[in-house]
C-alpha cells in the first residue's frame, strides 16, 4: 500500500508521520509514537478504553484513521497532568475512582472534554457523557463521583480569579 | 430549504440550532446514536449509506420528507428518502456515485415532532424500534395539515406508514387525540418485524403500537400549547 505524509499536533508537539493511510490513529500513537497511555479495549468502539481527543472532542482512536487526524490537535492521557497531576486525576485517586486502571485514560479524556465544554455538569450529564466507557472494576458510582467533585472545583476555581 | 452536508457530524448536528428550532426530531434522533465518542466521528450520511434498517436517522428524514442530492457522473440527481432504501444494507447508490447533501423542507405552519427508540441498554446501543413521528398544523393553525409517520427496525427498510398517517389528517387537534388509538393500530398492523436475537416481532410490533400514541400524545400536546401561547 502507498504510504502518505500527515501532520499531527499530539499534547501539543508536532509530528509528521509517513504512514499507509489504513493504520487507525491508536496504533500510530502507541507503535509509532511510543504513547501507551491510550489503551485498546475492544478495538470495535464499544468500550472506549482508547479514547483521546481530537481537536478536543473525544473520539475512539481505534476507530479513527490516523489520515482522518491530519492536521488535528490531539489530546492523549500523557498530555493531560503533564507538569502535575490534573484535578481530574487527583479526584479519580481521592474517590478511588481507579481499580486494574485500563479504563482510566479514556474516561480521564471524555472526562475532560465534558468539563472543558460544561465546568459543572449534573449528575446526569456526567452519565450521559461517559456512557460510551465502560469500566468493569469500580463501578461507576466512584467515577461519577470523581468527575461531579471535579466540576464544583473548577467552578469554585473560577470564582476565585474571577 | 434546509441543506445538511453528508459528512455532517451527529454530534453538531444535534446541537445546531437551526435544526432544533426547525426539525428537532432529527436533533433527537442522531442525539440517540452510539456514544459521544461515536457521535463526534460518524456522519449523517455515512449513517444512511451503511443502511441499517434499524439507522436512527432514517425514520426522522423519512418523517421530515427529506430528499437527498446523490452525485453521479452525469451530475447531481435529487431522490426522495422515501425511495433511497432498498433493503437491509441496499440503497439505490451505485458504486460510482457517492451522497452529497440531505435536503429538508423547513416546516411553513406550526410544527412538532417525536423521536422513540427502544434499546435495552440507555446508551451505545442500535434501536430494537424507532418510532418518528412529525405533524404540522394547517395555516389556521386548528387542524392537523399533514402528519408523517416513519418506523425503523420494523421492516427490511426504514418505512413511512401512510395508513396511521391518514388517520389524524385534516382532524381539529383536539379530535385527533380521540383517534391516536387506531392510528397506533395501523402503524403496527403496517410494520413487518421479524424475530431476532433482540427480540421477537410480536414484541417489536407492541412496541411500535405503544410508541406512536406516546409520540402522538406529546406533539399533539406540543402542538395545542402553542395555539395556546399564539
Amino acid at each position: 500500500m502507498k504510504h502518505v505524509r500527515i501532520h499531527l499536533v499530539v499534547n501539543g508537539e508536532d509530528y509528521s508521520l509517513f504512514i499507509t493511510p489504513n493504520r487507525v490513529l491508536l496504533d500510530v500513537l502507541r507503535e509509532d509514537l511510543e504513547l501507551t497511555g491510550t489503551k485498546e479495549g475492544c478495538g470495535l468502539g464499544k468500550c472506549g478504553a482508547c479514547t483521546v481527543l481530537l481537536d478536543g472532542r473525544p473520539v475512539h482512536a481505534c476507530l479513527t484513521l490516523a489520515l482522518q487526524a491530519d492536521g488535528c490537535q490531539i489530546t492523549t492521557i500523557e498530555g493531560i497532568g503533564e507538569k502535575e497531576v490534573h484535578p481530574l486525576q487527583e479526584a479519580f485517586i481521592d474517590k478511588g475512582a481507579i481499580q486494574c486502571g485500563f479504563c482510566t485514560p479514556g474516561m480521564i479524556n471524555t472526562a475532560k472534554a465534558l468539563l472543558d465544554a460544561n465546568a459543572n455538569p449534573s449528575e446526569d450529564e456526567i452519565k450521559q457523557a461517559i456512557a460510551g466507557n465502560l469500566c468493569r472494576c469500580t463501578g461507576y458510582n466512584k467515577i461519577v463521583d470523581a468527575i461531579h467533585s471535579c466540576g464544583c472545583q473548577s467552578e469554585k476555581e473560577k470564582g476565585e480569579v474571577r | 430549504m434546509i441543506h445538511i452536508g453528508a459528512m455532517a457530524k451527529h454530534a453538531d448536528l444535534a446541537i445546531n440550532p437551526i435544526l432544533e428550532k426547525e426539525v428537532s426530531i432529527l436533533c433527537q434522533a442522531v442525539g440517540l446514536i452510539g456514544s459521544w465518542q461515536v457521535r463526534n466521528i460518524g456522519t449523517i450520511g455515512g449513517n444512511l449509506c451503511n443502511a441499517s434498517p434499524a439507522a436512527d436517522s432514517a425514520p426522522p428524514l423519512l418523517a421530515l420528507d427529506a430528499s437527498v442530492v446523490i452525485a453521479t457522473l452525469k451530475g447531481d440527481k435529487i431522490i426522495p428518502i422515501t425511495s433511497f432504501f432498498c433493503g437491509p444494507a441496499q440503497t439505490i447508490i451505485k458504486s460510482n456515485e457517492i451522497l452529497k447533501e440531505i435536503l429538508i423542507k423547513k416546516p411553513v405552519n406550526p410544527s412538532a415532532g417525536c423521536y422513540l427508540k427502544l434499546r435495552r441498554r440507555k446508551a451505545v446501543d442500535i434501536s430494537l424500534a424507532g418510532v418518528a413521528f412529525q405533524a404540522e398544523t394547517d395555516p389556521t393553525g386548528k387542524r392537523i395539515g399533514q402528519v408523517k409517520i416513519a418506523l425503523g427496525g420494523v421492516a427490511p427498510t426504514p418505512i413511512r406508514v401512510p395508513d396511521a398517517e391518514t388517520c389524524l389528517t385534516g382532524l381539529f387537534i383536539d379530535d385527533a387525540f380521540k383517534k391516536i388509538s387506531m392510528c397506533a393500530q395501523k402503524a403496527a398492523r403496517a410494520s413487518k418485524p421479524i424475530d431476532d436475537v433482540r427480540a421477537t416481532a410480536d414484541y417489536k410490533r407492541t412496541i411500535v403500537n405503544v410508541f406512536v400514541q406516546r409520540c402522538a400524545q406529546h406533539v399533539l400536546t406540543t402542538l395545542k400549547n402553542q395555539r395556546g401561547k399564539s
